[in-house]
C-alpha cells in the first residue's frame, strides 16, 4: 500500500535517473567517437607530414569500428532511455488510479469563451456575452493583481481588454496601490518593515482619537517582527551590544502602550535581549522552544478576547529567533495580512475576490467532479468534449437559448458542500428556513427582484417564541391565516398575525 | 459530498506532469533521428574513403576532417537537445516538489472509504489524508496556483503580437519567486497561442503547417483530421482569390484522397462523414465564384449575369457558400487545431482557471449576494446618503446592498464584487445550512443585530440613559426590555 505521492515520488525518480543515465551515456559514446576521429586525423596528419607510401588502411577498419560501436551503443541507451519513458507513461498517466479528467469537473460552464477571443469573432448573441465576460473576467484579474502587489503590468493588462469604452483607473488610487506593491516588496523581498511601519504611523495620525489606544493586532505584529529584526540585524553580527541596544530602544518606544493587552508576548520577547548568543549569532533551540511552548500555554485564556493571533506569531517569531531571515513565510503571512489591512482602508474587501473565489474551487472541486461522474454514471452528465459524437449531437438552440440565462432563485445546486471549509468563506448571514428548507433572499431591489424574478419571502419571528421561519411557510402552517398553528420547534401555538418581519443586518 | 484530499490534488495536477512527459517524448524521437542522420552521413563518407583505399593520405585527411566536423555539428546539436531534456525533466521534478510540499499541510485523520463506491479506489482512499485549511501556508500554497493558473490563461488567450501578456505576468510574478518559471510550460503555450493567433489574425497557415509536421506521428494516433482541415482551409483560400485552376489542381492533389475509406482508421469514421460533406460542397463552390466572379472576369461564365439574380443569391445554398468563403474558415481551423493540441498534450479542452472559478462562484454564490459595485475600482459609486437623513420606516435600506454602505462596513463577498457577480451570473446557487452571527438580536423596528455590537454601542453612547439601545442603521432609540433574542434554529 503506497500512496499516489509516493509512488509518484519514485516513478519521477526513476525517470529522472533513466534519463540521466542513458543521456549521459549517449554524450560519452559521442565524445569517444569524436577522440578516435581526431586521433586518426592526427595519425593522418603525421602521414601526411611524412609524405609516407603507400598508406596502410588499417585506420580506416578501425574507424568503420569506431562508428559502429558509438551508433550501437547510442542506440542502446536510446532504447533505456525509451523503456524509462514509458515505464512512466504506464505506472502514470495510464494508471487508472491517477486518472481524473479536469473537464469532467466543469459542471456548468462559464459563459466564456474556450478559445482566444478575438475582436471581430462571433457575432451572435452567445460571442457577446462572451466577449463582455471576458472583459470582466480580466478586471478581475487586474484587481487580483493589484491586491496582490503586483501593479507594474496593469497597463499591458487595460489594453487586453478589447472595448470600445475604454478603461481608466483613477490615479490616486492607483498610487496608493503601487504603494501597497512597494511595501510588499519590502516586506517579502527585502525583509524591511520600515515602510509599512511608517503607513502604520500616517494612519494612526488621522485617527487622532485612537491615539493612546491598544495597537491593533497586525501593527503590533509588525512591531514585534521589527523588533527582532533589529535584534538579529545582519549589519550587526558582530555588534551583539548594538543590536541589542537598539532592539531594546525600539521596544521602549513601541511596546509600552500593548503592555496591558499583550504582556504575554512582550515579556517572553524581551527575553531575547539577555539570552546569551554563541559567536554566529544564534541561541540554544531549547531555551526558544520553552519559552514559545510557555506563551502558546496562554494561548486558551486569550482565545476568549480574540488574541489569539498575536500569540501564536510571537511564537513563531521565538521559533525562529535569530534565523528570521530564513522563515520566508513568516513574512509572506504578514505581508499578506498587511494587503487585507491596507485594502480595507481603501475601502475594498480585505481579499482578491478571485483568489477567494479560486480557494473555494480548489477546495470543493471534488464535489462537483464527484457530481458530475455520478450524472455520467446515470447517463445525464456532462459528456467530455473529447467525445466525438458531442459535437455533431450538440443542438445549437441549446447553446443559444443559454447564454443569457441569469439564474433564478429556484436554480439550486443539487448537492450540498461539505461544512469543513465553511470558516473560510463566511460572508453572508444565511438562514435556511426550518420549515421549507429555502434559503432567505434579503431584500435588494436589484434586477433581479424589479424583474418579479421572486415574491418578498422575509424572515418573520413568531411572537411567543421567538423561533425564525419564512413567511411563506407559516402563512403555509396557518392555512393561508386562517387557523392557528404550532411553532415548528417548540409546538407553541401562534396565529398568522402573531409573526413579525424581521431582517438580518450583519455588523 | 467529497472532500480535498491530497491524492484529489494529486490527481487533478497530472497535466502538469503529462506536458513535460510529452515534450520528453518528442525531444527523444528528435534525438533518435539525429543519430540515425548522422550514422547514415557517416556510414556513407566511410564507405567513399573505404572504396578508394588509393586516396592519397592528403583527400584522406581532407575527409576526415570534413567528417570530424560533421560529427562536432551533430554533437552540439546533441547537446541542445539533452539540454531540454534536462528542462523537461527539471520540470518535472519542481512539479513533484511543489506537491510534495502540501504533504506537509495535511492533517493525520483518516479518509473514511465511500461505501458506495467500493471499487479499486478504497485501497488508495485509506492511505489518503485531508488537507489542513487552518494551515495558512496552505493558503499561500494556492495563492501561487491560483497565480500559475492566470498564467497559463493568460498565456493562452494572448491577444497581442508583441510578446505574451501570460509570460510577461510570469516574469514579474518570477522576480518574488523564481521556481515559479518551473511550474508553467509557458514556452509551449506561446507557441500554442502563436499558432493559433497566426491563423486566425493573419491568415497565415505556415506555423500550423509547421506544427503538423512536427508531430505528425503522434497526431496520427489520435485520428487527427487537421492535414485535412488544413488542406481544405489552403483550397477555399485559392478559390477565394479566384486561382480557380490552382484551386482544381490543389483539390485533385491533396483533398480528392479525403474521399478514399482506406485514408481512415476504422474507428474514425466521424472525421470520414464530415470530410466527405465537405467535399461533396466543394465542386458547387466554383460555380458560386464563377456567379459573384466580378474582378477577374476570366472564369465567369456565360450567362452568369443571369444567374446572379437576386433569386440565386438568395438561396440557402448560395450563403451556406459565402459563409464557407468568410473568415469563418480560419476560426474552424484554429479550434481544429485547438482540439488536437490539447488531445495530444492531455491538457483539459476548458482552461483550468475556468474549472476552479466555476467551482468556486458556484459554491459562494447565496441568495443573499448583490451586485457591490462598491468592491471595484472600475466604477464610480455615488455614495449613499447619510443614515440620518433616511425614512426610518422605509424597508428598502435594510436590503445588503444599501444597509453595508449605510453602516461603513465592508462587503467582503467575492461573488458580490461586480465583475465575479456577472460571471456567475449563469451559475446555480449553493445549497447551504443556516450561519447566522452569534446572538441575534432583534429591535422593535424589525432588524436583527448580533447582540454584542449593540451592547458596546451602548457603552460608548455617552449621551444616553441606561436601558436605551440605538438602532446603528436607523439611529432609533428603544428600550433594551422591548428588544429580544431570536432564534434562527
Amino acid at each position: 500500500m503506497t500512496s499516489l505521492l509516493s509512488t509518484l515520488e519514485s516513478e519521477v525518480h526513476g525517470f529522472s535517473d533513466s534519463s540521466k543515465k542513458c543521456l549521459s551515456g549517449i554524450l560519452e559514446e559521442s565524445h569517444n567517437c569524436l577522440n578516435d576521429l581526431r586521433l586518426l586525423e592526427a595519425e593522418l596528419e603525421v602521414e601526411v607530414a611524412n609524405d609516407q607510401n603507400p598508406p596502410n588502411d588499417f585506420d580506416i577498419d578501425s574507424l568503420a569500428k569506431s562508428t559502429d560501436s558509438w551508433y550501437k551503443n547510442s542506440i542502446t541507451h536510446l532504447k533505456g532511455y525509451n523503456s524509462g519513458i514509458n515505464k512512466f507513461l504506464k505506472n502514470i498517466f495510464n494508471n487508472p488510479q491517477y486518472r481524473m479528467e479536469l473537464d469532467e469537473a466543469y459542471t456548468y460552464p462559464l459563459n466564456l469563451s474556450n478559445y482566444p477571443i478575438t475582436t471581430q469573432g462571433d457575432k451572435s448573441k452567445l460571442g457577446f456575452i462572451q466577449r463582455e465576460n471576458h472583459e470582466e473576467l480580466l478586471k478581475a484579474i487586474i484587481l487580483h493583481l493589484l491586491k496582490i502587489g503586483q501593479c507594474n503590468l496593469l497597463n499591458e493588462l487595460v489594453k487586453e481588454i478589447p472595448s470600445d469604452k475604454p478603461i481608466t483607473i483613477d490615479q490616486t488610487l492607483l498610487n496608493q496601490f503601487n504603494l501597497l506593491n512597494d511595501i510588499v516588496n519590502d516586506i517579502t523581498t527585502k525583509h524591511d518593515l520600515t515602510k509599512a511601519l511608517n503607513w502604520f504611523k500616517e494612519k494612526r495620525k488621522l485617527k487622532p482619537s485612537s491615539g493612546e489606544l491598544a495597537l491593533d493586532i497586525i501593527e503590533f505584529k509588525f512591531h514585534m517582527l521589527q523588533f527582532t529584526l533589529l535584534l538579529y540585524s545582519p549589519n550587526t553580527v558582530n555588534d551583539i551590544d548594538n543590536s541589542a541596544l537598539s532592539a531594546y530602544m525600539y521596544s521602549k518606544e513601541n511596546f509600552s502602550s500593548s503592555m496591558k493587552s499583550h504582556l504575554d508576548e512582550v515579556s517572553a520577547l524581551m527575553t531575547l535581549l539577555v539570552l546569551r548568543r554563541d559567536r554566529n549569532g544564534t541561541q540554544q533551540l531549547d531555551t526558544m522552544k520553552n519559552l514559545s511552548s510557555r506563551i502558546l500555554a496562554s494561548l486558551r485564556d486569550r482565545e476568549k478576547v480574540g488574541q489569539t493571533g498575536s500569540i501564536s506569531f510571537a511564537s513563531e517569531i521565538l521559533l525562529a529567533s535569530s534565523s528570521i531571515h530564513s522563515k520566508e513565510a513568516v513574512f509572506t503571512n504578514l505581508s499578506n495580512e498587511f494587503i487585507s489591512e491596507y485594502c480595507k482602508d481603501l475601502n475594498l474587501s480585505n481579499d482578491s475576490s478571485l483568489f477567494q473565489c479560486m480557494l473555494a474551487g480548489f477546495v470543493n472541486l471534488p464535489s462537483f467532479y464527484k457530481y458530475n461522474k455520478i450524472q455520467m454514471k446515470l447517463g445525464k452528465g456532462l459528456k467530455t468534449a473529447n467525445d466525438p459524437t458531442v459535437a455533431s449531437n450538440l443542438p445549437n438552440t441549446n447553446t443559444e437559448t443559454m447564454v443569457d440565462y441569469v439564474s433564478t432563485f429556484r436554480n439550486d445546486l443539487p448537492f450540498q458542500l461539505l461544512g469543513a471549509s465553511s470558516f473560510l468563506f463566511l460572508y453572508h448571514p444565511i438562514f435556511i428556513c426550518p420549515v421549507s428548507k429555502e434559503q432567505l433572499i434579503p431584500l435588494t431591489d436589484d434586477d433581479r427582484n424589479s424583474k418579479g424574478m421572486h415574491e418578498p419571502n422575509p424572515v418573520v419571528v413568531l411572537k411567543f417564541c421567538h423561533h425564525l421561519a419564512l413567511r411563506e411557510s407559516v402563512w403555509q402552517l396557518s392555512k393561508r391565516g386562517k387557523d392557528y398553528f404550532k411553532c415548528h420547534y417548540c409546538y407553541k401555538r401562534h396565529k398568522f398575525s402573531d409573526v413579525k418581519e424581521a431582517y438580518f443586518i450583519d455588523l | 459530498m467529497s472532500e480535498a484530499t491530497l491524492n484529489f490534488h494529486i490527481q487533478a495536477r497530472l497535466e502538469q506532469f503529462r506536458v513535460p512527459t510529452e515534450l520528453i517524448r518528442a525531444n527523444f524521437k528528435s534525438i533518435q533521428r539525429l543519430i540515425e542522420k548522422q550514422k547514415k552521413s557517416m556510414s556513407d563518407d566511410i564507405g567513399k574513403i573505404k572504396k578508394n583505399p588509393k586516396f592519397p593520405p592528403a583527400i584522406k585527411l581532407e575527409m576526415v576532417r570534413k567528417l570530424i566536423k560533421g560529427f562536432e555539428l551533430f554533437e552540439k546539436r546533441l547537446q541542445a537537445f539533452i539540454n531540454k531534456d534536462e528542462d523537461y525533466q527539471s520540470r518535472i521534478e519542481a512539479r513533484l516538489d511543489n506537491l510534495n510540499e502540501i504533504k506537509d499541510f495535511t492533517v493525520f485523520k483518516p479518509v473514511q472509504s465511500d461505501p458506495e463506491n467500493k471499487d479499486q479506489n478504497a485501497e488508495i482512499s485509506s492511505n489518503d489524508m485531508f488537507l489542513d485549511l487552518h494551515n495558512n501556508n496552505l493558503l499561500n500554497w494556492y495563492r501561487d496556483q491560483t497565480n500559475l493558473l492566470l498564467v497559463d490563461y493568460l498565456t493562452k488567450t494572448n491577444t497581442r503580437s508583441d510578446g505574451n501578456i501570460g509570460i510577461m505576468l510570469l516574469q514579474s510574478l518570477a522576480a518574488q519567486n523564481p521556481r515559479l518559471l518551473k511550474l508553467v510550460d509557458y514556452d509551449l503555450f506561446d507557441n500554442f497561442n502563436k499558432v493559433y493567433s497566426l491563423i486566425v489574425r493573419n491568415h497565415d497557415l505556415a506555423p500550423i503547417v509547421g506544427w503538423f509536421n512536427e508531430n505528425r506521428n503522434a497526431l496520427k494516433k489520435i485520428n487527427s483530421n487537421l492535414e485535412f482541415e488544413i488542406n481544405y482551409c489552403k483550397f477555399l483560400s485559392l478559390i477565394e482569390n479566384e486561382e480557380i485552376n490552382e484551386a482544381i489542381k490543389f483539390s485533385q492533389e491533396n483533398l480528392s484522397l479525403y474521399g478514399n475509406e482506406e485514408k481512415y482508421q476504422v474507428i474514425d469514421q466521424v472525421n470520414r462523414k464530415s470530410n466527405l460533406t465537405k467535399l461533396k460542397e466543394i465542386g458547387g463552390l466554383l460555380i458560386y465564384v464563377a456567379i459573384n466572379g466580378t474582378t477577374s472576369g476570366s472564369f465567369l461564365l456565360p450567362g452568369a449575369l443571369f444567374f446572379s439574380s437576386s433569386l440565386m443569391t438568395n438561396t440557402p445554398r448560395y450563403s451556406e457558400y459565402r459563409k464557407l468563403l468568410s473568415a469563418e474558415r480560419w476560426e474552424n481551423l484554429g479550434r481544429c487545431f485547438i482540439e488536437n493540441f490539447t488531445q495530444l498534450y492531455g491538457i483539459s479542452q476548458n482552461f483550468p482557471l475556468f474549472v476552479y472559478l466555476l467551482a468556486g462562484m458556484a459554491s459562494l454564490k447565496t441568495k443573499s449576494c448583490y451586485c457591490n459595485l462598491s468592491n471595484s475600482i472600475f466604477y464610480d459609486v455615488p455614495k449613499e446618503t447619510d443614515s440620518r437623513t433616511f425614512d426610518p420606516e422605509s424597508l428598502q435600506y435594510r436590503g445588503p446592498n444599501h444597509y453595508y454602505d449605510l453602516l461603513g462596513k465592508i462587503n467582503h463577498c467575492p461573488v458580490c464584487s461586480p465583475e465575479l457577480f456577472q460571471l456567475a451570473r449563469n451559475l446555480p446557487y449553493a445549497e447551504l445550512i443556516t450561519n447566522i452571527f452569534n446572538n441575534p438580536f432583534m429591535l422593535p423596528n424589525g432588524n436583527i443585530y448580533p447582540f454584542e455590537k449593540l451592547a458596546s454601542g451602548l457603552r460608548y453612547g455617552d449621551s444616553l440613559s441606561v436601558g436605551l439601545i440605538v438602532d446603528p442603521l436607523t439611529n432609533q432609540e428603544f428600550q433594551v426590555d422591548q428588544c429580544h433574542r431570536v432564534y434562527p434554529a
